[in-house]
């Protein structure tokens, strides 16, 4: 506990952790501000998006009224096709039209209605071999999210682009989960025992009265501690930010997963919940095994070329050979925690949790005993 | 046994830094460590403490292994300023090794009186000056009332003042029982500290007590230089004319006493007599006198 104070105080006080945090603070702030100047931005693009598939409806009925009139023979089965698929195109421009018309205005259940059409109608258009601009994935997400949205009551908001307290927190926990809590924790931690060995620090610990499993240990918690402190930070901020200056928002926000194939709508709490909590999982595997890797290299450079080789090849291994079977043995999944709970294909988003656990107190006990036995040359 | 080394040997690549290194203490005492730089002086403590690997040989502090830990409660080491954390504070570091040793926080304002640092305490040690930093390591190793002190070139960064405090708590904490094994390059310092000196010459030690070395330099004030000059060069006695105003000479080549008879034969006037012992310096030329380090 004593030497945990200790190691706490170092991390805390260096210029490192409050230049970081410092920094994240801003970008969160930065990001919110971002969102509410492009505001009318994306409005635009979005009408543009409409306007781009009115004129796709529009090339595609000239195409068609060409084909009828002069390629095809009245009465044909082609001609039938090509008939139905040009009233199924006239619907399309329609109701892409209306969209187009409703952005930006507060008719949010009508637009959400519409859209709804709209995607059916696409669909529909697809199955009878009409080319559209849209995949299907894009189509299938479009009706869930807007069916629990009509469900619930909740108007719809722009993806990443929010001023609503729960989007904007989901849209800020997305970018910590990809990636940004790997870079912040490779900061934080990068040299977190290397620099112990490589300034001779550690000799002062090396010579005093204790277990040195318990430097192994108090640099864990406190770098763990170090971790939530920033990450609370990072929340609050874009809480903060966005209920003094956003719009109201609803935290049953619907965010879309597929399980098995079928679409799922999770609450946005319930989805920031298990990002962050997976991250935070994977947070503590890292820091167990840098701690390893760092007794073993004992050199900055090398210790988080090792860290980052045994992720990254991790990772690529488990995107590349999907095994079902292995999912429960896996804590590399949760390198990007996001595609854990957003697709679970014969797996679950919790699947791994225990054995990631497990992983990082066996790196932590072997890690432990290394240390014992360390010397500084 | 306060201090064994028994047969400590250690391999840098292809060279040995430590050919079997034998130290035995018994007594409290304080025991200075020279050689040039690169002799081995540090990897030597380094072993002794176990921060280092070596090939061959066993290391016993107070009769305890030196791979326990548990010895560092009454074994301090004061190292380089490397090991110190620019982010806290002097009191921090004090603070911690109160807590890790089981001692009072009344501890810390005692020790930083002791060395004289209580104006800085509160100060972070990223705005240390040397002998500031050198004052707080000080102040870390000795809180404990450690009963083996292993000190690495303690006198480094110190101004004149401040190494003839450090020299003095050094002769306190002797009296106190505490065995001192210090390392230092500064020889007219561990002239005054000790007679026990152990010389690292290419990876052995040579044990040798300065009694047997020891000699005094004089210095005489005479009021007149130049009449002084031609007398003992006439006289053939070797000397030299030390800061162009003493008559400086080592009684080895020359007693006092003749110098004084020629000099009071011919009318120069003695003002002044100074000595100082010389043997650490002396025995050090002897021994290392065309190493390159030197």
């Amino acid at each position: 506990m004593k030497l945990l104070v200790f190691e706490f105080k170092k991390m805390f006080f260096s210029k490192k952790f409050l230049v970081l945090l410092a920094f994240l603070v801003a970008l969160v702030v930065l990001l919110f501000f971002r969102n509410v100047i492009l505001e009318d931005y994306v409005l635009d693009e979005k009408q543009s998006n409409y306007s781009y598939l009115v004129e796709v409806s529009e090339m595609n009925n000239r195409t068609y009224t060409r084909q009828l009139e002069q390629d095809l023979e009245e009465g044909t089965e082609e001609y039938e096709e090509i008939e139905m698929r040009q009233e199924m195109n006239l619907d399309l421009l329609n109701t892409a039209d209306e969209l187009h018309n409703l952005v930006g205005t507060d008719e949010w259940q009508q637009q959400l209605n519409v859209e709804i059409s709209f995607m059916e109608q696409v669909r529909d258009y697809r199955m009878a071999e009409g080319e559209y601009p849209i995949t299907e994935e894009e189509i299938h997400h479009t009706l869930a999210l807007n069916q629990q949205l009509l469900a619930q009551g909740i108007p719809k908001e722009i993806e990443n682009y929010s001023h609503a307290p729960p989007n904007f927190l989901l849209q800020v926990v997305n970018l910590w989960v990809t990636l940004g809590a790997l870079v912040v924790v490779l900061l934080l931690i990068g040299d977190l025992m290397t620099s112990e060995f490589e300034s001779r620090s550690i000799n002062l610990l090396f010579t005093q009265p204790f277990n040195r499993a318990h430097i192994i240990v108090s640099k864990f918690v406190s770098s763990l501690v170090i971790y939530l402190i920033v990450l609370v930070a990072v929340l609050l901020t874009a809480l903060g930010v966005s209920y003094l200056f956003g719009t109201e928002g609803n935290f049953q926000y619907p965010v879309i997963i597929e399980v098995d194939g079928v679409l799922r709508a999770l609450t946005s709490v319930d989805y920031v919940v298990q990002a962050v909590g997976l991250m935070s999982l994977m947070v503590v595997f890292m820091i167990s095994l840098y701690l390893l890797y760092s007794l073993l290299f004992k050199q900055t450079i090398m210790t988080l070329f090792a860290l980052l080789g045994t992720l990254l090849l991790g990772y690529i291994l488990t995107a590349t050979f999907s095994m079902d079977a292995l999912a429960w043995f896996n804590p590399f999944k949760y390198v990007l925690p996001e595609q854990a709970i957003l697709t679970q294909e014969n797996e679950r988003w919790y699947d791994a949790i225990p054995v990631t656990l497990i992983v990082s107190v066996v790196l932590l006990f072997i890690a432990s005993t290394k240390i014992k036995t360390s010397k500084v040359d | 046994m306060i201090v064994k080394v028994d047969g400590l040997k250690k391999k840098y690549k292809k060279d040995w830094v430590l050919k079997g290194i034998d130290i035995e203490v018994e007594e409290p005492q304080i025991i200075a460590l020279v050689g040039p730089n690169g002799s081995g002086k540090t990897t030597l403590m380094n072993c002794m403490t176990n921060l280092l690997t070596y090939d061959q040989g066993e290391v016993e502090l107070l009769g305890q292994k030196n791979s326990d830990t548990k010895i560092f409660k009454d074994v301090s080491y004061l190292q380089d300023n490397r090991i110190l954390y620019g982010t806290l504070t002097a009191y921090d570091h004090l603070k911690f090794i109160c807590d890790v040793q089981g001692l009072p926080k009344s501890k810390i304002e005692e020790v930083a009186k002791r060395v004289g640092m209580e104006s800085y305490l509160k100060k972070r040690v990223q705005n240390f000056s040397l002998g500031m930093k050198q004052h707080l390591l000080l102040a870390m190793v000795i809180i404990n009332d450690p009963k083996v002190l292993l000190m690495d070139e303690p006198l480094t960064g110190l101004d004149p003042t401040s190494a003839i405090d450090m020299r003095n708590i050094l002769l306190e904490l002797r009296e106190e029982g505490t065995t001192v094994i210090v390392s230092s390059h500064n020889l007219d310092e561990i002239d005054r500290l000790t007679n026990k000196i152990y010389f690292l010459k290419d990876g052995a030690l040579l044990k040798e007590s300065l009694e047997q070395f020891a000699t005094k330099e004089y210095y005489l004030t005479v009021d007149d230089l130049e009449k002084a000059k031609g007398v003992l060069e006439e006289a053939a006695v070797p000397f030299l004319i030390y800061n162009q105003e003493q008559v400086t000479f080592e009684e080895t080549d020359v007693e006092l006493q003749t110098v004084i008879d020629h000099l009071n034969k011919q009318g120069v006037a003695i003002l002044d007599i100074e000595n100082e012992r010389v043997g650490a310096e002396k025995r050090y030329r002897e021994l290392f006198e065309g190493d390159a380090s030197v």
